[in-house]
């Protein structure tokens, strides 16, 4: 039993040794590691491919959420993909942004690259985030993230459509989390308005990408 | 039943649909329905209307539009302004003559058609040059100029029909509705609303919300008094709210508590990140409160029963449907599934929510002696209850039935002075000159409805007749033949009695009605897939047999199918890959092998992510994997049985989450494209289309909004295109992205 237990320890010690960002990101001075809620729910159903199972992560909340009866983590929909399709597209495609990201399978790095418009595109690019100048489009920032047993990106991207810009989207942050043949992916506004005041869920939530597990058997209600 | 107000112009920004509605036709209250000054029937309301040149947002010359599809019965042009001016049209004041009656025939049901008319009375001008008597006319056509009627700049405007049709659209022709039994099952829309008899008990709360058992539960209110309880969908959100007949006034009905809002949300259905959005996630709260059948249960959770008994069974027979219901003093968990409890939704007309008929007043004189009226006026709550009274009375354009209608005013009564004969002799002959050949329609009674309310109401319907659906179809086709090789080529379209387009039409109506495809843009992007995925609806299997041939020489050089078969598309919305048909066999209560099951969806992941191994290596086939009988009849019956068909669109509705993509704004984008051999053609596009389309083919891409790879999207937009046009109030951007079009270019609306 003594050696199970040693076991079970050495290899949860070693799981927690290999969840990363890359780069490293600053946290908040006030960030708080024991402040989290525990989020696991099935996230295959719905999405065309089952084999993401159930997702469990450490949903970490800024002190501002301290309060709030559901500590609910700023994404929208999220799906479980195929990983092959993840792999193929990256983060940008026939987007209307400068750069887009892409698997780099030497490296098995996820990376950046700038994109050759033409003139078509760049008059997307300029309608689409309601610009005068492609200067004025931002870098996106990228993470390479490895999680407990997932590996993915995390694109922080500040150009935001006129449409969203309408709703108030300030700043965006999409992921995707590969394990085998499914991809955990989803996205959200990382600048929200909690209680009237401006918060930046960016570092929290990059936090807890590191922290996601899929394929869990369903949870016992 | 498509319809709208006659007038269209843009909507304010959040502006609800009842608001529009009542904005496109303020009414003047000295001329309001049902009654006029002199407690007379008025069969009508004056619509107010002055043209406002040069105002954004207006028309120069506001035209007079057809409320839904029809056929002009008669209309007669306006007389001159100098006949407006003078006697007999100017009896109290300046009157144009100008009028058009319009007959729709539309279906609002299962075998449910109607008929009804629509009559525009005091136009000026002139008629648009296509309105005669026997010509079809199509919603928003514009038909005429609004005129004046004694001096005011107004129209008279009314909706009616007969006994016969009064049946079908309301389901009755008594005054309130019978609460002994559950509503009409041909036709089921808008809210859906409770009868809770007195004696209903209300719980604190309910452990096990899949059990219908209540012993061990706490009973914090049991009714003493009928409770009415109204269930809203509406984007994403279903609002619960209560009435109790007033304890005065029996004919009102007061609000009981606030309005209780996604309270029965529950975070654990909420895997897709919607938010504590009760109808968004009603597909998962089906799933886990009824896993037995959570396809019937969906019914349950819609509808508050199942409806479609031939097709459904809800398992168990007693599974409930516990909601939070608001009491006198607080609120409490309710089985609403219990058969004491009785359902009905807006297609009944609740009395509880103002609807009433009248019929009381058999006279046959214009003079209102409506004991019913008499009542509510008395009570003084005949402003607010007037405007859903359908009321039974004679048409008041029918110059031969005059005596009979208005001999009364010689003698007078309480509320009008006794006329003299040639005081009655004048109005006589004014009123005739306003009169037309009524033919069938102008002896005894028919019922009238207050036109504001009508078109408030059947908006909500949305069953697609034939003629309305013919009409999404568009008439050619874009295709990608390759890159920026576009080909412009007619569709062809088959919906004679028998065919797939006619049979599924009944089928596909339930379907959208079940799974709240009940908006106009929740239609369009349903159908704008659908019937391009079925090529224009004609068949509900894939092409999936192909041809490989020598470019050279064009011989044959081997058929194949392709690599995911037998688990291509079959459906309406081509149901395919076997994870998505075991889903929706899971989702309809059928049982399959966890083996089978697994080993298919492994070997489909397997192919979708190794593609050199999909024709080389394909181990999907039925006979390697011992796939049973009976799934490869519920696998073959999404396509042959048209139920089936229709349901499994409507589950991957709900199941993939088209509808929150549907709600969004729909901000049309104008594409040109240049087929071989054909000028500029136009279709239309929108993010929200796109969205709602990839959610489905490309839940991977759902973001992507100028991704190409989506089979047939721009046929799909073509279809969408028609759609918004023939369900919605929409403008099209011309070539400058001005909205000002009111039909998509390219004459692509399939008319006539």
């Amino acid at each position: 039993m003594r050696k199970i237990l040693i076991l079970l320890t050495l290899a949860l010690l070693s799981q927690k040794a290999v969840s990363s960002i890359t780069p490293e990101i600053q946290m908040p001075s006030y960030f708080n590691k024991d402040r989290f809620v525990n989020y696991y729910d099935a996230i295959s159903s719905n999405s065309g491919n089952n084999s993401c199972d159930n997702i469990l992560f450490k949903n970490f909340y800024p002190p501002e959420y301290i309060s709030s009866k559901i500590k609910y983590p700023p994404f929208d929909t999220w799906f479980c993909w195929f990983s092959v399709d993840v792999i193929h597209d990256g983060y940008g495609p026939n987007r209307s942004l400068a750069e887009n990201v892409y698997f780099d399978k030497k490296t098995e790095q996820w990376k950046k690259k700038k994109y050759n418009r033409n003139r078509e595109e760049i008059r997307r690019s300029l309608d689409v985030y309601g610009i005068k100048s492609l200067s004025e489009l931002q870098p996106l920032d990228l993470y390479n993230i490895r999680s407990v047993n997932a590996r993915g990106y995390a694109v922080i991207d500040r150009n935001i459509p006129l449409q969203e810009k309408k709703k108030g989207l300030k700043k965006s942050l999409s992921f995707c989390l590969i394990r085998d043949e499914a991809a955990f992916c989803g996205s959200g506004s990382m600048i929200n308005l909690v209680n009237g005041k401006e918060v930046d869920f960016t570092p929290y939530m990059l936090k807890s990408l590191e922290t996601v597990e899929m394929g869990l058997p369903e949870k016992q209600r | 039943m498509i319809i709208s107000p006659p007038f269209v112009r843009p909507r304010n920004t959040g502006e609800n649909d009842p608001s529009w509605v009542s904005r496109m036709m303020p009414v003047d209250i000295n001329r309001d329905f049902p009654l006029n000054r002199h407690t007379s029937w008025h069969g009508g309301v004056h619509v107010l209307h002055t043209d406002r040149h040069g105002e954004e947002g207006y028309d120069r010359i506001e035209f007079v539009r057809a409320i839904a599809d029809g056929v002009v019965v008669s209309c007669r042009a306006p007389s001159s302004t100098d006949r407006r001016d003078a006697f007999p049209l100017n009896y109290n004041g300046r009157t144009d003559d100008g009028y058009i009656l319009l007959k729709h025939e539309t279906d609002i049901g299962e075998n449910c058609s109607v008929v009804y008319y629509s009559l525009y009375m005091h136009l000026r001008e002139r008629l648009a040059p296509a309105v005669r008597d026997g010509a079809r006319v199509w919603r928003k056509d514009r038909i005429g100029q609004s005129g004046t009627v004694d001096n005011v700049n107004a129209f008279h405007f009314a909706v009616f029909c007969d006994n016969e049709n009064m049946l079908k659209l309301t389901g009755r022709t008594t005054t309130e509705l019978d609460i002994t039994r559950d509503g009409r099952t041909d036709t089921v829309y808008g809210d859906i609303h409770f009868y809770l008899p007195p004696g209903t008990h209300f719980y604190e709360s309910v452990s096990d919300a899949a059990s219908p058992d209540t012993d061990r539960l706490n009973t914090v209110h049991t009714s003493t008094e009928p409770l009415f309880v109204s269930m809203t969908f509406e984007k994403g959100d279903c609002t619960m709210l209560t009435r109790r007949q007033n304890a005065i006034t029996p004919a009102c009905f007061d609000p009981v508590g606030e309005p209780l809002v996604n309270t029965d949300a529950s975070q654990t259905d909420d895997i897709r990140r919607l938010g504590l959005r009760y109808e968004y996630n009603l597909y998962r709260t089906a799933c886990r409160l009824y896993p037995q059948n959570p396809c019937a249960g969906f019914e349950l959770l819609r509808f508050g029963r199942v409806i479609s008994t031939e097709h459904e069974t809800l398992t168990p027979a007693d599974a409930p449907l516990w909601r939070t219901v608001s009491f006198p003093g607080g609120t409490g968990m309710v089985n609403l599934a219990s058969p004491d409890i009785k359902k009905f939704s807006d297609a009944d007309f609740p009395h509880w929510t103002g609807w009433r008929m009248v019929d009381d007043d058999t006279d046959n004189n214009s003079q209102c002696n409506s004991p019913l009226i008499a009542g509510l006026q008395d009570g003084g709550h005949f402003s607010d209850l007037g405007s859903r009274l359908v009321c039974h009375f004679p048409l008041e354009w029918n110059a031969a039935t005059f005596d009979q209608r208005y001999a009364w005013l010689k003698a007078g009564s309480d509320d009008v002075p006794a006329m003299s004969e040639e005081g009655y002799s004048r109005l006589k002959i004014h009123a005739s000159a306003l009169c037309f050949d009524t033919g069938e329609l102008g002896t005894g009674r028919i019922w009238h409805f207050h036109p504001v309310a009508f078109i408030t109401h059947f908006r909500k319907c949305c069953w697609l007749s034939k003629s309305e659906l013919k009409q999404l179809v568009p008439r050619h086709a874009l295709r990608t033949a390759g890159r920026n090789d576009y080909r412009w080529e007619v569709i062809t379209y088959r919906d004679d009695t028998g065919s797939v387009a006619d049979t599924i039409r009944t089928h596909m109506n339930r379907a959208m009605q079940k799974y709240l495809i009940t908006t106009p843009r929740r239609i369009a992007c349903f159908l704008g897939n659908g019937i391009q995925e079925t090529g224009w609806l004609g068949s509900m299997e894939e092409g999936y047999r192909y041809t490989e041939t020598d470019p050279r020489t064009r011989q044959v050089i081997r058929v194949y199918n392709i690599w995911y078969y037998p688990w291509y598309g079959r459906g309406l919305l081509q149901l395919t890959s076997p994870v998505n048909y075991f889903d929706y066999f899971s989702f309809r209560g059928r049982t399959c092998p966890e083996n089978i099951r697994n080993i298919l969806t492994n070997e489909y992941n397997r192919l979708y992510a190794h593609r050199p191994l999909r024709y080389t290596d394909n181990h999907l086939s039925d006979t390697e994997n011992h796939v049973p009988e009976n799934i490869l009849r519920w696998r073959d019956n999404v396509s042959s049985d048209l139920y089936e068909a229709a349901s499994s669109a409507g589950f991957y509705w709900v199941a993939r989450g088209m509808a929150p993509y549907a709600d969004k704004e729909h901000v049309l984008e104008r594409c040109s494209v240049t087929p071989r051999r054909c000028g500029i053609k136009i279709y239309y596009r929108s993010p929200a289309f796109w969205q709602a389309s990839a959610a489905v083919n490309l839940p991977n891409q759902v973001n992507n909004e100028h991704y190409q790879g989506l089979n047939g999207f721009d046929t799909r937009c073509c279809v969408y295109g028609s759609a918004i046009a023939v369900l919605t109030e929409q403008k099209f951007p011309d070539g400058h992205n001005s909205p000002v079009n009111e039909k998509p270019e390219s004459d692509q609306l399939r008319r006539g």
